[in-house]
C-alpha cells in the first residue's frame, strides 16, 4: 500500500494506491483536481461556474465537466425533495462565505442576516444534450458540496484507469471515493467530525469495500461574524446555515456523489433523517448535536468506538 | 343613412356560397395549421428520457423561473425515490467492523 497526500481545492486530497505506480495515479488525480478548480471553483473569478454565475438570464454553453457536475448537482437536489441544493451560492455569499474558507477568518464585521429562501433548484434552466444553462436573475449556483464528492469519483477512476487495475482510494477532503478491487480487508477509515483527524487519531474505524464514503458536519468550516456562529451548509427554506438535531452525518453509497447528496440532505432534513436513510438504504452514522451516536442502515459497530481511550489494540 | 337595396334569390345564393367558401377555407387552414404546427413542434421537441434504465440525463427542469413556494418550506421532505424512478445508489458490500488502524479519514470539511 502506497499513499500520497497534498493539498488542493482549499483541502486535503489523499491518495491510497494497492498493486499500481502511485506516482501515475497521483498525476491522474491532480489532472482531474486541477480541471475541477478552473471548471467550477465559487472562488476563482476566472473559473467558468464564476463566469456562468456573471450571466444570468441568457443560455450559456458549458464543457461537459460543467455539465456533469450541475447536472450531479441537480439531480442531487431533485432526490434530496430540494434540500440538497445548488443555487445556495447568493445565499453563501450573504452569510459571508464569498472567498476562500482560510481567509474568512480575516472579517469580523457584523453580517445584518435575513431569512430568504434561496431561489430553488428548479429556476435553473439545463439542457444536458446540448450542454446549454440559463440562469435566471438572482440565481447563483454552488457546486461545493456535490462537485468535491465528483472529483473524488472522477480522480478514483482516472487514477485506476492510470495504472491499468490495482486498488485506489481517493479522498478529498473526506469525500472518499474508490475504485478497483478493494483490498483483502477493505479500506480502513476513521469516522471522524474533522476530515482533518489523523487516521492514527483514535475513533470509530470501518472497513470499506468498495463504493464511496462521505461526511457532512456543520462542526467544521464555521466562523463568526459579530455575535453570529456561521456554517456553510445552508438551508435552502431559511438561505441561514441549517439548524439540526445532527451536527454529523456520514453515508455509505454506490459512488461518492450519492454519499454526499445523503450526507448533505440528511442533516438539513433533521428528524426525518433515520427513516429516509433507512428507506434509501444506505448505511449512515448520525451524530446529533449532544453528541449521541445513531447508526443504520447496517453501519457497523466498531470495536474502537466501545473501547475506552488508550486502550486501542 | 341610405338602406340597403332588396336582395335576389341570386344574390342570396351567391353569398351563401362565398360564406361556405369563407368557412371551408378557414377550417382548411386551420388543418394546414395544425400539421405545420405539428411538424415543426415533433422535429424541435427533445421529449422526455425514458423511465426506466439507462443514465440518460433528466431534461425535466421547467423551463421558467419559479419563484420559491414559501408555503410549503416548512413541510420539505427529501424523498426515497422519484417519479423518474432514479435514486440515491447503494454500495454493493456494506462496511465491516474492523479492529485495524485506520489509513484515511473521513470528516466535514
Amino acid at each position: 500500500m502506497r499513499a500520497a497526500t497534498w493539498r488542493a481545492l482549499g483541502t486535503s486530497v489523499h491518495l491510497l494506491v494497492e498493486g499500481g505506480d502511485l506516482r501515475r495515479a497521483r498525476e491522474a488525480v491532480s489532472v482531474v483536481v486541477d480541471e475541477v478548480d478552473r471548471t467550477y471553483s465559487r472562488f476563482r473569478p476566472d473559473s467558468e461556474l464564476s463566469l456562468l454565475n456573471a450571466r444570468p438570464g441568457r443560455p450559456v454553453e458549458v464543457s461537459p465537466l460543467l455539465a456533469r457536475a450541475i447536472e450531479e448537482a441537480l439531480r442531487g437536489a431533485r432526490l434530496s425533495g430540494g434540500l440538497a441544493d445548488p443555487t445556495v451560492g447568493g445565499a453563501m455569499r450573504l452569510i459571508g462565505y464569498d472567498r476562500d474558507f482560510d481567509r474568512l477568518a480575516d472579517l469580523t464585521k457584523p453580517l445584518e442576516l435575513r431569512l430568504q429562501p434561496i431561489p430553488g433548484w428548479q429556476a435553473v434552466q439545463f439542457d444536458a444534450r446540448s450542454r446549454t444553462v440559463r440562469l435566471p436573475s438572482g440565481v447563483e449556483l454552488d457546486l461545493g458540496s456535490s462537485g468535491k464528492a465528483l472529483a473524488s469519483d472522477l480522480a478514483a477512476d482516472a487514477a485506476e484507469e492510470a495504472i491499468g487495475g490495482g486498488s485506489v482510494l481517493v479522498g478529498i477532503g473526506g469525500d472518499i471515493a474508490t475504485a478497483g478491487y478493494p483490498p483483502q480487508d477493505g479500506w480502513r477509515v476513521l469516522v471522524a467530525e474533522d476530515s482533518n483527524a489523523d487516521p492514527g487519531s483514535e475513533g470509530e474505524v470501518i472497513a470499506l469495500h468498495g463504493g464511496a464514503l462521505a461526511t457532512s458536519s456543520t462542526t467544521v468550516r464555521r466562523w463568526r461574524r459579530g455575535d453570529s456562529a456561521l456554517h456553510h451548509l445552508v438551508d435552502p427554506r431559511t438561505g441561514l446555515p441549517a439548524e439540526s438535531p445532527w451536527r454529523t452525518v456520514s453515508v455509505v453509497a454506490g459512488n461518492c456523489v450519492d454519499a454526499n447528496i445523503a450526507a448533505t440532505a440528511a442533516i438539513l432534513a433533521g428528524s426525518l433523517a433515520p427513516d429516509w436513510l433507512t428507506g434509501l438504504g444506505l448505511p449512515a452514522r448520525l451524530v446529533s448535536t449532544n453528541g449521541d451516536i445513531h447508526r443504520i442502515g447496517g453501519w457497523p459497530i466498531s470495536s474502537s468506538a466501545c473501547v475506552p481511550a488508550g486502550v486501542l489494540p | 343613412m341610405k338602406s340597403a337595396a332588396p336582395r335576389t334569390p341570386i344574390d342570396r345564393t351567391m353569398a351563401l356560397r362565398r360564406l361556405r367558401t369563407l368557412t371551408l377555407g378557414t377550417a382548411l387552414a386551420g388543418a394546414l395549421g395544425m400539421v405545420g404546427f405539428g411538424s415543426v413542434a415533433a422535429l424541435t421537441y427533445a421529449g422526455k428520457a425514458s423511465t426506466t434504465g439507462g443514465t440518460v440525463a433528466d431534461n425535466s427542469s421547467p423551463t421558467t423561473t419559479t419563484s420559491p413556494d414559501t408555503s410549503s418550506t416548512a413541510t420539505a421532505t427529501p424523498s426515497a425515490s422519484t417519479s423518474s424512478g432514479s435514486s440515491l445508489q447503494a454500495a454493493s458490500q456494506t462496511p465491516t467492523a474492523t479492529a485495524r488502524p485506520a489509513q484515511v479519514t473521513t470528516g466535514g470539511s
